[in-house]
């Protein structure tokens, strides 16, 4: 059995974000960026599996963007995946969200992979959407945002619960193959101890060409639907207020005041 | 410009936010209810039909079967496709809470369709939906989103809490019933069964006031003084990371970076520091409130109205305030 995981790399949440004056550009200063957090319980839940399996499971870290990617890569690779596989994207080209899944879908298919494990969503665009294209463009099922799983041993789960609003769980039976969004309260992603982190450099590493997956950047960009048109920081925020009062009573009487006179939300 | 608009339902009822989607599908319409079609897909669908009418669409189409009974992603998209091709659709929109998100999502997939999620307004050039805002890195930037190319259908989610809901809009919500479209997927995969925390409270996601904990509270129990007083305020409870993490709440109140993005008239931390995964989750919000000893907290710096205070005597104090204020 074969899993893929997909990585994405995302700018630091502390990252301090600027735009170009054009409006077009982000940059991040000197923070690193990091894999995208919901990936990592996306790894650790392809690698559990593959512990839970035996046998000859194979775990390959995938992921799409330019070769300096594969630093961010090595971290699914010391958690346990066996190989990383990363399309590398021609420099200025951006691919979109359907765009991409139709990458990951040719190299699921070349790799002829049965579970594709992804994080429910990327902390930068936050689109929620590659689970729901990429099962789509492969005709596979899918469950996104799973906050527990039961592996029925051979062929699919017993349980998937996805969490959805209002305390509410989807449960979900499932054979394979499937495309699966892992949250955060699926599992703790484990700590990868140093020895992990240099065998990590040793593992094969595969860097691919969208037409080494049988695609042309050419079709693929013609299928770019959606783009970026220029970004803004939003408006500042007026500076708050402290309530005062001499009591806590007081304070809170103010506040309520507040809220309801000024604010007008009670 | 011809919209379909998805319309939730669960167990029969009219989820509220999807009036939202309807008002959003109204106006992206040039406000012509003939222009919009509202789709609703579940067993029963009576009790939706009924909330449907004078909200905007003059048509609801509507696939009524045990197989659609819990929610499943590639049939409700087939349905979605078989309405927005029989009505003509050139857009297509859903509210953007973890079903909308899931069913445009697939829908675009299916169709070939450009789709942009989450978005907070939305741009019409001489009746072509060109595109919208939408948060990045959340909240720490806001995009100006485009379509291009050559999409069957353009498709988006709208943030919900983004735009006020007439009580009534024209549309007489005539019922078209769907035939089933036949499940696209083998028959080994099915939602089996929808199961609930049992406390029954507000969506955090639709929630127009949150009242949020964070592990000052210093125990599970201590939450309960945060659900007295959003019983009173009608509001939902959030928790922090930290507070999640200590095992004081489940991780689905977690509001932050890996818990929900949060949009509310009116957010309450209580105990509360401010971490910057925090304030991812919840600084859209419109008024924000801060309640906490320390005065240094960062959170007093994303706060409208800050309270340097100790919770345990300030939410009390806050809930018989607000009692009093009802009652009077």
């Amino acid at each position: 059995m074969k899993i893929m995981v997909l990585l994405k790399e995302t700018a630091d949440t502390e990252a301090k974000i600027e735009i170009d004056p054009q409006g077009k550009q982000l940059s991040f200063g000197a923070q690193k960026p990091i894999v995208n957090p919901y990936d990592e319980f996306a790894v650790e839940a392809a690698v559990s599996l593959k512990e839970k399996m035996g046998g000859d499971t194979e775990v390959i870290a995938a992921s799409y963007g330019p070769a300096t990617v594969k630093d961010r890569m090595m971290r699914a690779l010391a958690m346990g995946a066996d190989r990383g596989a990363l399309v590398v994207a021609p420099s200025g080209e951006a691919l979109d969200g359907l765009a991409l899944a139709q990458v990951f879908a040719a190299l699921a298919k070349k790799e002829d992979v049965q579970m594709i494990w992804c994080g429910k969503q990327a902390i930068d665009d936050d689109n929620m959407h590659m689970v729901p294209m990429l099962a789509e463009k492969l005709g596979w099922g899918h469950v996104n945002v799973v906050g527990a799983m039961e592996w029925n041993g051979t062929d699919g789960f017993t349980n998937l619960a996805r969490e959805v609003d209002g305390g509410q769980t989807e449960h979900y039976t499932a054979k394979l193959p499937l495309v699966l969004g892992a949250n955060k309260s699926l599992n703790k992603p484990r700590y990868a101890p140093v020895p992990k982190v240099l065998q990590a450099k040793k593992k094969p590493f595969a860097q691919l060409s969208v037409e080494d997956l049988g695609l042309n950047m050419e079709t693929l960009l013609a299928g770019v639907l959606t783009e970026v048109d220029s970004l803004e920081l939003p408006p500042a925020k007026p500076a708050g207020r402290m309530v005062e009062g001499e009591t806590v009573e007081a304070m809170v009487s103010n506040l309520v005041t507040l809220l309801r006179d000024e604010a007008k939300v009670l | 410009m011809k919209v379909v608009v998805f319309v939730e339902s669960r167990d029969g009822q009219l989820k509220k936010a999807s009036l939202e989607a309807l008002a959003r599908a109204y106006a992206l319409s040039g406000n012509q209810d003939a222009e919009v079609a509202a789709v609703v897909i579940g067993e029963e669908l009576s009790a939706v039909v009924e909330a449907l009418k004078q909200r905007g669409a003059a048509k609801v189409y509507t696939a009524a079967d045990v197989q659609v009974k819990t929610y499943h992603a590639s049939l409700y998209a087939a349905c979605l496709v078989a309405a927005a091709e029989d009505f003509g659709a050139e857009v297509v929109v859903a509210m953007a809470t973890p079903m909308g998100r899931d069913v445009t999502a697939r829908f675009a997939a299916k169709t070939d369709s450009g789709l942009l999620t989450d978005l907070v307004d939305f741009q019409v050039e001489n009746g072509v939906l060109v595109g919208g805002r939408k948060p990045l890195y959340a909240g720490k930037v806001i995009a100006k989103m485009k379509y291009k190319g050559a999409g069957k259908y353009k498709v988006a989610s709208f943030r919900v809490n983004t735009m006020s809901v007439p009580e009534s809009l024209p549309g007489a919500a005539e019922t078209v019933p769907l035939t089933l479209p036949q499940a696209p997927l083998a028959a080994d995969f099915a939602c089996t069964q929808v199961s609930s925390t049992g406390v029954k409270t507000v969506d955090l996601s639709e929630a127009d006031i949150i009242i949020s904990g964070g592990r000052s509270l210093g125990g599970a129990e201590k939450f309960k003084i945060l659900r007295d007083c959003a019983e009173v305020l009608g509001a939902a409870v959030g928790a922090s990371r930290a507070a999640v993490d200590a095992g004081f709440a489940s991780h689905d109140m977690q509001v932050g970076q890996t818990g929900k993005t949060v949009n509310p008239s009116l957010y309450i931390a209580c105990g509360i520091s401010g971490a910057i995964q925090h304030m991812a989750g919840m600084r859209t919000s419109k008024i924000i409130v801060a309640i906490n000893t320390d005065p240094e907290a960062a959170i007093f710096k994303v706060a409208d109205y800050g309270l340097v205070a100790d919770l345990f005597e300030a939410v009390p104090c806050l809930q018989a305030k607000v009692q009093e204020l009802k009652q009077g």
